[in-house]
């Protein structure tokens, strides 16, 4: 005999996992430091390799004008100001990843909680099974 | 009005049942116009605009996510301009690298907005993007439409400089580079559109989230006029030599689209059709579960206009003194009435307050 009341369970249950699930859950599986750590990571090195190319293309553009400045420029100062910029550039890639992931963390935390308490609602419904 | 109403349920009907097909086609139409687009304007290499191999690409982009096509469009960019000069190219994928390095990580489901914006400018309605933006995504995506203005503009660039770009001498190192890039980024028009869309966008999303009547057609309506009035103010301060003409007929036309996406998409439930498995102890489940839509059905009501008096018949008594049209005459009913119940139609109930009141009084 079915068990419609178990069977809508089972389908929330089921279209929150195909949604949302395999995402979530591998979220989940981390606690929320690490995760957002894990993403500030991949973040600094997205910043990085984006800082990069820009000063590439800064170079290139320039590059007349560097190849002839670069003997009389003060070199520690140009790289000085490089750094500053890439810290400035770097931190504020860092900054917006720490608020979003966070922000994203506490939303699949809410998802993952109302999905454990389905999941506890069917337990329950197969133990009252079981004990009739 | 309730016509319009019965259509937007109608569709949200068919979007449901039939969504991935729709999802499909949708997206093979995007990644072939948006194709179709590429290669009217910068259809520089022969095999590339092929409209086969165009065909081709949409069909494999309709199986990919929006973030995929876009980079599916890069290489197509990227493949047109390497044609025209290496230094274009390399124009276009820094662009790209940056917009995926960037903006993707975080928001992978705005990609639509790069592939529409390029087609909305073919078109000449570019102002429906921060409308429709501002009412269905977050302030976060004029970043997305900032990217798209660029592109856009790259595009435009390239496609009106073609001639000029292979003619640049390559004496000077990054001489074509640096024509490319300064044609891109030193553009006024281009910045002051980035403005008027990001101002606007964001602007459409406060107010359509404010708690007031009519809160996305007064956002859609303020959009549309903060953006006109911020090109026409860029356009005096900078000179951008925009068409006054073409910028009005576009405000309103994108007007009326985003009124058209505003009434479709206002209180939509998101929600999809879904089609799952699972099991239990007795059972393997296929379940296809499909999101609730309220149909609004007509609300019948037939009003009935003679010229008889409406009169009550003998069965509407004790049916709560429902009264109904009676085609008899008033006379003969009412003796029809006193030979059913025995007493004069024009005394009926009169006597039974006074029963009352007697009992009453008693």
């Amino acid at each position: 005999m079915l068990n419609e009341n178990k069977i809508r369970l089972m389908t929330k249950m089921a279209v929150f996992e195909k949604r949302e699930g395999t995402k979530d859950e591998r979220m989940d599986a981390f606690f929320k430091g690490d995760y957002i750590s894990s993403q500030l990571l991949r973040s600094f090195l997205c910043a990085t390799l984006s800082f990069a190319i820009l000063l590439g293309v800064y170079c290139y553009y320039n590059f007349e004008s560097l190849m002839l400045s670069v003997y009389s420029m003060d070199l520690l100062s140009f790289m000085g100001q490089i750094i500053v910029i890439y810290v400035i550039f770097t931190a504020l890639v860092l900054a917006v990843t720490f608020i979003v992931y966070a922000k994203r963390y506490d939303r699949m935390r809410k998802g993952m909680q109302a999905y454990y308490r389905m999941l506890s609602g069917l337990s329950a419904s197969y133990q009252r099974k079981e004990e009739s | 009005m309730t016509t319009l109403l019965e259509l937007r349920e109608r569709a949200m009907a068919v979007c449901s049942a039939h969504e991935n097909v729709l999802t499909m086609a949708g997206k093979f139409l995007l990644a072939f116009v948006s194709l179709l687009c590429i290669n009217a304007r910068i259809g520089f290499n022969p095999t590339l605009s092929s409209p086969l191999l165009a065909v081709v690409i949409a069909l494999v982009c309709a199986l990919l996510p929006t973030a995929l096509i876009v980079v599916a469009m890069a290489f197509v960019v990227m493949g047109q301009m390497y044609t025209l000069s290496m230094e274009t190219a390399i124009v276009a994928a820094v662009i790209f690298l940056l917009l995926l390095l960037l903006y993707f990580r975080f928001a992978p489901k705005d990609a639509a907005i790069i592939l529409l914006l390029p087609i909305c400018f073919l078109w000449n309605i570019p102002y429906v993007i921060p409308l429709a933006a501002g009412l269905l995504l977050t302030p976060a995506s004029v970043v997305s439409v900032t990217f798209g203005l660029v592109i856009s503009f790259f595009i435009q660039f390239v496609a009106d400089n073609a001639t000029s770009i292979t003619g640049v001498s390559t004496e000077e190192i990054a001489g074509k580079f640096r024509f490319v890039a300064d044609g891109v980024f030193q553009n006024q028009t281009m910045f002051v559109m980035i403005a008027a869309f990001a101002l606007s966008l964001t602007v459409v999303y406060m107010i359509r989230r404010l708690v007031i009547a009519n809160a996305w057609l007064i956002a859609s309506v303020i959009g549309s006029i903060l953006n006109l009035l911020v090109i026409l103010i860029g356009d005096m301060m900078f000179d951008t030599k925009v068409s006054v003409g073409f910028l009005f007929l576009g405000t309103i036309l994108s007007f009326l689209i985003a009124w058209v996406i505003q009434f479709f998409a206002f209180n939509l439930d998101y929600s999809r059709t879904e089609s799952v498995q699972f099991e239990d102890d007795d059972y393997y489940y296929y379940v296809k579960a499909v999101p609730k839509v309220t149909v609004s059905t007509k609300a019948r009501t037939v009003k009935k206009i003679s010229a008889s008096r409406e009169i009550a018949h003998p069965y509407a008594r004790g049916r709560g003194g429902e009264y109904e049209e009676y085609d008899e005459e008033p006379q003969e009913y009412a003796d029809s009435y006193e030979e059913d119940y025995g007493d004069s139609y024009d005394r009926r109930g009169m006597e039974y307050d006074e029963v009352e009141s007697e009992d009453w009084n008693r």
